[in-house]
């Protein structure tokens, strides 16, 4: 239980390292407990401090006349190669929104005029009926009618059937031609009907 | 084209941000002040990255030209300082690929051939942490070293000129310590609450 507290507390240490900012109380009271994790977060933070320091005592200043000669060469380039002009802020923006209001004026219609999916064959005849009377037969409709309809209806779904069952049975014995052994399908188990 | 802008304020109160967004519209003088400001740092970088003062002075200079042809490109939104680092890491690196193609010359040699006061401080700073960092270390390792304690830059900046994310800098960063560590202080880095199974000593 111990050491997991300690992979925790490392990995937070570590991240405070990183941001060089105060350890959280919990990982101040886990440390005042647990010699090794004091130990990692001395070790650590004195090579962080070493490192920055060290940094700074190295930094040595660069020659005299380093500035000049940079200076000669970029005032060299300035004229031998005009600096090109920066291009204007708003020039992006404006590019993006145009083309974004050129997208919607494209596709928005497309959408709009969209029309709606034809009806399936099965209801054909009912809207056809609906559309020959002018809307009279839905309000004439009684219990017979509807059974009627109902009826006319239905037939084109058991067609529908019909073919669903045929397309699996070719299905079926294409399959079975194929995978299952000439052996057996000349004994007389073939799929076929 | 070339001349300072007469507007107040002077260069020099600008920060970096401001001086480049005036560089952009075309003040050389405020070019000249962001080399004076950064030229050392851009040295001490090269220096760390290559191992080498001149070529580090001479790849300062490419480095300032760069930023010099494209200041056209640099966002003031964002920080000067990671913008420039970044052309100075990439002259680097392409330096470094040149480089590997030609014959070296031999460490002792060179040394001797140069000036006394600087085969001095190479002596001195053989014996520092950052040469013990740069033997140890991957290269990756010790650029986010640098970048995150040498130059002081946060972990956002350290990954921004990394081209790389924050994770990877913080990975990157903590295998760096822990390698360093486990040299400077082995007693310390051993890994705590272990106890050794006494069955499997041989």
């Amino acid at each position: 239980m111990k050491m997991i507290t300690c992979w925790f507390t490392k990995r937070e240490m570590a991240r405070r390292l990183d941001d060089e900012t105060p350890l959280p109380p919990p990982v101040q009271h886990h440390l005042r407990h647990c010699a090794p994790c004091q130990q990692f977060y001395g070790t650590q933070s004195r090579l962080t401090r070493q490192l920055s320091h060290e940094a700074r005592r190295q930094a040595t200043q660069p020659p005299p006349f380093l500035g000049t000669r940079i200076m000669a060469a970029v005032r060299q380039t300035a004229t031998t190669e005009p600096q090109p002009a920066a291009p204007p802020r708003w020039l992006w923006r404006t590019t993006l929104a145009v083309a974004a209001i050129v997208a919607a004026l494209t596709v928005l219609p497309h959408l709009v005029m969209q029309r709606p999916p034809p009806p399936h064959p099965s209801t054909q005849w009912f809207t056809k009926v609906i559309q020959l009377s002018g809307g009279e037969v839905l309000e004439q409709a009684t219990g017979q009618t509807i059974e009627e309809w109902s009826v006319s209806l239905d037939q084109p779904l058991e067609t529908e059937i019909a073919y669903v069952m045929n397309d699996a049975r070719s299905a079926i014995d294409s399959l079975a031609n194929r995978f299952i052994p000439e052996t057996l399908l000349t004994k007389g188990t073939t799929l076929n009907h | 084209m070339l001349e300072a802008p007469s507007a107040d304020p002077k260069p020099v109160e600008l920060s970096a941000e401001e001086l480049a967004l005036r560089c952009q519209e075309g003040c050389l003088e405020s070019f000249e002040h962001l080399v004076h400001q950064f030229e050392q740092r851009i040295v001490n970088f090269l220096n760390k990255m290559l191992g080498c003062r001149q070529d580090a002075e001479d790849l300062a200079q490419e480095t300032f030209i760069k930023a010099y042809k494209n200041i056209h490109r640099f966002d003031p939104q964002y920080k000067f300082t990671t913008w420039l680092f970044t052309i100075a890491k990439r002259t680097a690196m392409n330096h470094y690929r040149s480089a590997r193609a030609t014959v070296e010359l031999t460490p002792e040699k060179e040394v001797d051939e140069r000036d006394p006061s600087l085969a001095l401080e190479e002596k001195d700073q053989a014996q520092s942490l950052w040469h013990k960092a740069r033997r140890l270390l991957k290269p990756s390792q010790f650029e986010a070293l640098w970048l995150r304690y040498g130059e002081g830059f946060s972990i956002g900046e350290t990954a921004k000129v990394m081209r790389t994310n924050e994770l990877r800098v913080r990975v990157l960063l903590h295998r760096a310590r822990t390698k360093m560590a486990k040299q400077l202080d082995p007693q310390a880095s051993r890994p705590s609450g272990k106890t050794e199974n006494p069955s499997r000593k041989p």
